[in-house]
């Protein structure tokens, strides 16, 4: 294992964006791992969503091996057997859109940080109850950064990385850090098709920057 | 008694793209209900096991029915087994229930039942999935919205969801939740209205019924 469990939430804590991002192309999605590294980005969500994401993944590993300090996790995982397959390959973390039991059990035994995605209070609960220490909270625009502030109090202790929906901008990053959000997840508010149909690197790089920078500015950093 | 394979039902389902949901306790006008729908163009019906004598009202329903060779009337409101098998028994073609009750699953699949769990986040819907749900209920679907289906649609394929609660027939909240890549809408009290019940305007309702379905077939073009 190349991170610890506390290093890999410090460090999503510290920049409070994680890029979640997918594609079926082992380069451009190299591009995009770069860019996003030369933007300042240490920790990279690469998602399960495609028929080749593990291949993919695994190119982007190797890719990584460039840099020390980059953890790079994988997303979009919904059972036990997956989890396993890719934590054998390398990945330093585990993000799911959903909560799946089986899962806790796998990334405990391997200790290996689990993700899981959370809609509701009771599921929070049960995923702290199992042993998640940061949650994901999906899809996060449906429930907005008053859900966070209504539960926040709660459930003491409680780090939620947001995700879906949220925005690149000022008032977005404002609204869900001052509800208590410990990080967010941003994906294709971020990685715009229109940067990915054109490949403009250094353009995906200055908004990595900009973004990294307001979610510093908005959190008193 | 007719039966029909839980592929037709679907296929029925995603053609129409709507099916009328319905309660009444007395038998006459929930057959007036059923007759004007009919009319309109509807071959998908739910009626709720939502009043004390409501499965006697059913049962006389699906007699009634009988004229109607492509008609397919399930039961909704369903909370458990032991409902779920008195009402397949009593020959339902498909059960609705507004919550993922998993002992309902087990006891549809031996029947060959269409089972439709209510589902209101993304845990819920991929646990339903993984039981063998292949159409699955949002609800409240008012509450959701539009966004919460184009959230969750790119993380799950293939999923076939049925919004129900507060579902208008308007074409701009039809637009939205078909665009948004949902298989159906449920339409209760927004299409089958108090006034239409108590004035027992029976043409209104049908001219309603083939409204709504002219605007889906519009929006889905």
């Amino acid at each position: 294992m190349k991170f610890s469990k506390g290093q890999i939430i410090e460090g999503m804590k510290g920049a409070g964006i994680v890029p979640l991002f997918t594609h079926d192309n082992p380069e451009d999605a190299q591009q995009v791992l770069e860019a996003a590294y030369r933007g300042g980005i240490r920790i990279f969500e690469f998602t399960n969503r495609r028929e080749n994401s593990f291949e993919v993944f695994g190119h982007l590993l190797k890719t990584s091996k460039k840099y020390p300090d980059l953890m790079l996790g994988i997303g979009t995982i919904m059972d036990g057997a997956t989890t396993k397959k890719f934590i054998d390959a390398g990945a330093d973390f585990i993000i799911s859109p959903i909560l799946k039991l089986e899962m806790a059990k796998v990334c405990q035994d391997y200790d290996t940080l689990w993700i899981p995605g959370c809609a509701t209070l009771t599921e929070i609960v049960t995923a702290k109850d199992n042993g998640a220490e940061i949650i994901k909270l999906f899809p996060a625009s449906i429930l907005g950064p008053g859900f966070v502030s209504s539960i926040m109090p709660v459930v003491p202790g409680l780090q939620l990385m947001i995700t879906g929906g949220v925005e690149p901008n000022e008032k977005s990053l404002t609204e869900w850090f001052k509800a208590g959000a410990a990080c967010v997840g941003m994906g294709s508010q971020l990685f715009t098709r229109e940067i990915l149909m054109q490949k403009n690197w250094p353009l995906l790089q200055q908004k990595v920057e900009e973004c990294l920078s307001i979610a510093k500015r908005v959190r008193g950093k | 008694m007719k039966t029909f394979s839980t592929d037709a039902i679907q296929q029925a389902m995603r053609s129409s793209g709507m099916i009328p949901v319905f309660y009444h306790a007395d038998i006459e006008v929930a057959k007036a209900v059923l007759d004007a729908s009919y009319k309109g163009g509807v071959s998908v019906f739910e009626f709720t096991n939502r009043g004390g004598n409501a499965f006697e009202v059913f049962t006389q329903l699906l007699n009634h029915a009988q004229q109607y060779r492509d008609l397919m009337l399930g039961i909704g409101t369903v909370m458990n087994a032991e409902v779920t098998k008195k009402y397949i028994d009593a020959g339902a073609h498909f059960i609705v229930s507004p919550i993922l009750k998993p002992e309902m699953a087990p006891i549809c699949h031996q029947q060959n039942t269409l089972w439709i769990p209510g589902c209101a986040t993304l845990t819920e819907i991929v646990t339903a999935k993984d039981l063998g749900a292949k159409v699955i209920k949002i609800f409240p679907g008012s509450v959701l919205g539009p966004g919460f289906v184009s959230a969750i649609m790119p993380v799950v394929p293939g999923l076939q969801l049925m919004p129900t609660g507060g579902v208008e027939p308007t074409e701009a909240n039809l637009s939205a939740w078909f665009k948004a890549g949902v298989m159906c809408v449920g339409m209760g009290s927004q299409l089958i209205s108090k006034e239409i019940i108590e004035t027992k305007n029976w043409s209104r309702l049908q001219q309603n019924v083939t409204e709504a379905l002219a605007i889906i077939k519009k929006v889905r073009k």
